[in-house]
């Protein structure tokens, strides 16, 4: 009985966030500047290739840009789930919820349900658009993109529930915010110089930067379990290999990592109470 | 209904509520009274399992709220005393996510009924944030009542309404008590209290000081007996002869009423009677000044502090 309520709990809060996301003008805003960069910055440079050269050699062209797609997107939806819990509570709306009948466990998982629900309508545009765009470029729109497609929800699922556990911890939605992205801007910028340093070839390294490349990584060892970036540079690694394993090990490890900081984001809520 | 059992809060060295024992009977309406910071709402958060008690247990229909945790909540109704709404919703969508949280079967036909118990049924397609405080207080209300709940919880319940508003949330209390509602109302507008509540809890520096009927409250609380007495030809034969009455403490007279102090002990009205007549003057009224609840309050608060002072508490 109290699993049927508690699914209801979650059911009508997840309900109630993504009416109000859906029938606001923010997400659409946002995917429109998205299509944008992303036609700007990816397609357009393959587009130019093939003006200037006459040719692209790319395995799946459209698949990098819906990429940089699903990263952003996921990016927007972590930030409201950043701010989502901790604005709630010091609106006092929370302590309202908390009257009835929903509990930690309900609201946590409301909340990551409607983030996970708007990335599917997110999907539902990037589809239309990318077959719009593979329809004009004749740039390929195959069944590797249904893989993308699948693989692009658990990683929209990493940084939501990056977004959520930061919320929990937030007093308020400006500390939500800013440690939000404050983090995964270390963390881009982290996987920036890793790689750059990483690419670097050991022969002729000065001693500084051996011993930068020595912290670098084993800094890495740690942030790559918890940073929402690594498990995007997972899935990106593995649709450029094309390797099913790699590609099946980024599915599994993105759930994992959800399911743990969804965990920690319910302890963390539990601990903490809903009151204002 | 509910009991709390050796309930006790504290925040660091501070002792929010301490020891507290109430029970609030199925069918009552239940005051719960006491200063600024006496700890009545951190006493609600608790019952509600919003604060975790230090120590002690609530259990609200003979539960504790971790045995039956959604259903106990299904079944109780929370009105505070700030109205945190969701301002983007219109009247009728926020209750009608209520409804759905609470799983409200025919939720429009509730929906009409509990905003038209508030006056409010014209107006549910207005969004919240337009409300006045008033408006959103009597909304808060029909949001507590809308999931037909058997427990009101409500802090401070007419604290923003104007003197029409508050008669109206009186009657919905009223009538929802004889409806078999049981409620615990905290406020500091002690005359809703007294006017409303058949039991009333005093809380001071978050401990029970007193819980008692109204009744039994001026009983205790008085040491003496104040008379108002009204004749058709005051003079200084019939104070004397009413001074002269045993049990009589003191006579204050002006142009035609004697205030009179008597002894708890006997009841002295048929001889101030007898002395009035014997002086060939006639009463035309007299009535007995009952202690009212905010005398009460003042009283046992003030008594409970200077006994917290003896014992080198306060």
């Amino acid at each position: 009985m109290s699993v049927s309520y508690r699914m209801n709990a979650v059911k009508v809060t997840a309900k109630r966030e993504l009416k109000s996301t859906l029938y606001g003008i923010g997400l659409y805003v946002v995917l429109t500047i998205i299509f944008l960069i992303t036609s700007y910055a990816s397609i357009r440079v393959s587009i130019m290739n093939v003006v200037n050269n006459g040719i692209e050699a790319i395995q799946n062209p459209i698949s990098w840009p819906f990429l940089v797609t699903v990263f952003l997107a996921s990016t927007y939806l972590g930030l409201c789930s950043a701010i989502s819990i901790s604005r709630e509570r010091e609106q006092g709306t929370m302590e309202v919820l908390f009257y009835g009948p929903v509990d930690s466990f309900s609201y946590v998982i409301g909340k990551y349900l409607q983030q996970i629900l708007t990335f599917g309508v997110v999907l539902g545009f990037s589809i239309i658009y990318f077959f719009l765009i593979s329809q004009i470029t004749n740039f390929g729109f195959t069944a590797q993109f249904l893989g993308l497609l699948f693989l692009s929800v658990f990683l929209a699922s990493s940084m939501v529930a990056f977004g959520i556990f930061l919320s929990t911890l937030a007093k308020k939605t400006i500390v939500g915010v800013v440690s939000f992205l404050a983090l995964v801007l270390f963390f881009l910028i982290f996987w920036a110089a890793h790689s750059v340093i990483m690419g670097i070839s050991g022969t002729n390294m000065s001693t500084a930067l051996i011993y930068t490349r020595l912290v670098l990584d084993n800094i890495n060892l740690v942030i790559q379990w918890i940073s929402p970036i690594a498990y995007f540079v997972r899935g990106m690694v593995a649709v450029s290999v094309g390797s099913l394993g790699q590609y099946l090990l980024s599915i599994i490890s993105s759930a994992i990592y959800s399911a743990i900081l969804i965990a920690l984001a319910i302890i963390t809520f539990e601990r903490r109470g809903a009151k204002r | 209904m509910i009991q709390t059992e050796g309930l006790t809060k504290r925040f660091g060295q501070l002792v929010a509520v301490d020891n507290l024992n109430i029970h609030v009977e199925k069918g009552e309406i239940y005051g719960f009274l006491g200063p600024n910071g006496a700890g009545k709402t951190t006493t609600a958060m608790m019952i509600l399992g919003l604060l975790k008690p230090t120590e002690g247990k609530v259990k609200i229909f003979g539960k504790e709220l971790q045995e039956d945790y959604f259903n106990i909540k299904r079944r109780i109704g929370v009105l505070s005393e700030f109205q945190y709404l969701y301002e983007d919703l219109t009247a009728y969508e926020c209750l009608r996510f209520f409804g759905e949280l609470y799983q409200v079967d025919d939720i429009d036909k509730r929906i009409t009924h509990v905003l038209g118990l508030v006056n409010l049924d014209n107006r549910k397609h207005e969004l919240l944030g337009g409300y006045s405080k008033g408006m959103k207080q009597k909304f808060g209300m029909a949001r507590a009542l809308l999931h037909d709940p058997e427990i009101l919880i409500l802090d401070e319940p007419v604290s923003s309404l104007d003197p029409y508003g508050v008669k109206e949330i009186r009657d919905i209390i009223m009538e929802e008590n004889r409806n078999g509602r049981t409620f615990l109302i905290s406020s500091h507008i002690l005359s809703e209290i007294e006017r409303t509540c058949n039991r009333i809890g005093i809380l001071n520096r978050g401990r029970l000081v007193a819980e008692d009927t109204m009744e039994n409250l001026r009983r205790r609380l008085e040491d003496e007996v104040e008379l108002h007495i009204e004749i058709d030809a005051p003079n200084e034969a019939v104070t004397k002869a009413i001074q002269g009455i045993n049990g009589v403490i003191s006579v204050d007279a002006d142009e035609k009423q004697y205030v009179i102090k008597t002894s708890t002990e006997r009841d002295v009205r048929p001889d101030i009677v007898r002395a009035i007549a014997a002086t060939g003057n006639v009463v035309v009224e007299m009535r007995r000044h009952e202690m009212s609840l905010e005398e009460a309050f003042v009283t046992i608060t003030e008594k409970n502090i200077s006994l917290l002072a003896k014992e080198g508490v306060a």
